[in-house]
Formats: C-alpha cells, sequence, structure tokens
C-alpha cells in the first residue's frame, strides 16, 4: 500500500531532507505534499488524503505543536498518524507532543530511524496486539 | 566552568556535523576571533527559556556549500540553499545544545535562524567560544548567555 506523506517545515532544505529519507527508507510512497507552516498545513490537508504527517515544531505562523492540536480536535484529521520530527530537547515538550498520539524523531536522524518509526506506526495501526488505540492509514480506495 | 560550557558546544556542533553531512571536525583550542574573510556565512539563533541567549555560527561559502551539497546532493546548490542548509544544521547544533546545558525537563522557545549580515551585536559578552576546523576551512561557534550562572548548573 502506499503511503500519501505530508512533510510540514519551514524549511525547504529540510523537507527536502526528509523527501530524501523517505525515499531511501523503504516505505512505498504515494504523493508527497508539503507545507511551510502549520496553517498550509491544515489548508493541504482539507484538499487532499493524507496517511501520514511529518511535522516540525519550531514553524511561523502556527507551530507544530499548535498544528497538532488543531489536528486532534478535528473529525476529519483526527486519527492521522503524526511524527514529530524536530530538535526538540525538552522531555517536557516531548511528553505533551506523546500524549497527543504523536511520535517523535529527533533531529539529527538517518532514513532509517524515519522508516522504523513509521514502520511501528504502522504496525500499531493494522493492529499488532500492543494496546495501541488503532489508527486507520489509508484513504478510500481510488 | 565556561570551559565545560564550551565542551558541550563542542560535542553539540561536531556531532551535528558529523552525523547530518559527514563532515569531520577538530576543535582548535583557544579560537580567536574569526577573520573576516572567513565569516562569508552567518547565522544567529535566539532562545528563550529558563535562560536566555543565542547562537551565533559563522563559516566560509565553502563549507555552507558542503553542508548544502550533502543534505541535499544533485545540482549545485543556490545561495538560498546554502543559507538554508546552514540555518538548518545551525538549528539541530542548538537543540542538542541546550538540554545538554540546562537539562531534558526544561523547555526553550528556539527562533528561526537567521542570518548575521546585518543585525545588531548582542548586548551580552560571549559565555563560550568554539572554534572548529575541519577539511572544509574553520567553523566558528559563540554562544550568549543572559545572566547565567553557569557555576550552579555544571
Amino acid at each position: 500500500m502506499k503511503l500519501n506523506v505530508m512533510v510540514v517545515d519551514d524549511s525547504a532544505v529540510m523537507r527536502a531532507m526528509v523527501k530524501k529519507s523517505l525515499s531511501l527508507c523503504g516505505i512505498e510512497l504515494g504523493e508527497v505534499v508539503e507545507a511551510a507552516n502549520g496553517v498550509e498545513a491544515l489548508e493541504k490537508l482539507a484538499s487532499s488524503w493524507v496517511d501520514l504527517a511529518l511535522i516540525d515544531v519550531n514553524m511561523p505562523k502556527m507551530n507544530g505543536e499548535e498544528l497538532l492540536n488543531h489536528i486532534r480536535e478535528d473529525e476529519a484529521t483526527v486519527p492521522l498518524n503524526v511524527i514529530v520530527i524536530s530538535t526538540e530537547g525538552s522531555e517536557t515538550r516531548i511528553s505533551r507532543l506523546k500524549s497527543k498520539g504523536a511520535r517523535f524523531l529527533r533531529k539529527p536522524f538517518s532514513p532509517e530511524n524515519l522508516g522504523n518509526q513509521i514502520r511501528e506506526m504502522l504496525g500499531e495501526t493494522h493492529g499488532d496486539g500492543s494496546g495501541n488505540q488503532a489508527l486507520p492509514v489509508s484513504g478510500p480506495d481510488f | 566552568m565556561a570551559m565545560d560550557l564550551e565542551t558541550k558546544l563542542y560535542q553539540s556542533a561536531a556531532r551535528t556535523f558529523e552525523e547530518v553531512c559527514f563532515l569531520l571536525t577538530l576543535r582548535e583550542p583557544g579560537p580567536e576571533l574569526p577573520a573576516a574573510s572567513e565569516r562569508e556565512i552567518g547565522v544567529r539563533i535566539g532562545f528563550d527559556g529558563v535562560f536566555h541567549g543565542a547562537l551565533e555560527i559563522t563559516c566560509p561559502a565553502s563549507i555552507a556549500e558542503h553542508l548544502a551539497n550533502s543534505m541535499l546532493g544533485g545540482d549545485k546548490p543556490t545561495a538560498q540553499q546554502r543559507q538554508d542548509a546552514f540555518g538548518e544544521i545551525s538549528n539541530v547544533i542548538t537543540g542538542n545544545l541546550l538540554p545538554s546545558i540546562a537539562g531534558d525537563k526544561l523547555v526553550f522557545d528556539v527562533t528561526a535562524p537567521a542570518t548575521l549580515e546585518g543585525q545588531q551585536p548582542l548586548p551580552w559578552g560571549p559565555s563560550a567560544r568554539v572554534r572548529l576546523r575541519s577539511d572544509e576551512g574553520p567553523i566558528d561557534l559563540v554562544l550568549y548567555i543572559e545572566d547565567y550562572d553557569l557555576g550552579a548548573r555544571s
């Protein structure tokens, strides 16, 4: 199953790096959508099907934590799989993000790290007996 | 105590350059202020939390080009891509440095990397300064922390 991914980061270079890592991490990719901040991400989420969002924390206009709050408050996006990719070093903030159902990947990261996080998340999604909440990963059949 | 801060700065930077762009660096003892010719690209990242300050990193354009090439691959990077790549590396260094100084429980707000060109000098003296030597040239890192009691946290 191809995975539609949204990459949200204000740095064009970091978006390119994440996309490069995605292409190397062994995940079958569908469409990759980019957004430069939380506001842009919400707009694109409203118009395209995304299975997984990879979001930065520090961004202008709407940061990653605010974006995650919006995602979890909207019925249409609440089940979205989210991995926060950030330099964030505060366990306090990381715990807060995880409590909202996001996984966390610290920069710098390798494609292997990213692939493992995604595979673990999909494993949870498909019900691996871990007891974690099942989240849908696929949109409607086209 | 300031030496300890410099060690943390060095370790955060060296690890980041190595892991993100395969750039091996050595720490130079007793760094002087970088020569103007070596400060072709510079960024400043501010942080605010239990203490307030900024990290400034400068290097020759050749290093920024190496970083952008390593991060993006492909064609010759544009000037904007070089600046963005250097800013992103600086962001990662800052993100790794702050918890090494303050512990991992405290939350910091970190500003986006801003080019140093045209910025006002910071009102505080440097708290730590490190020069890294690489095959591509020198990289200078200067950490400013306002009213920070280094002794109480080392």
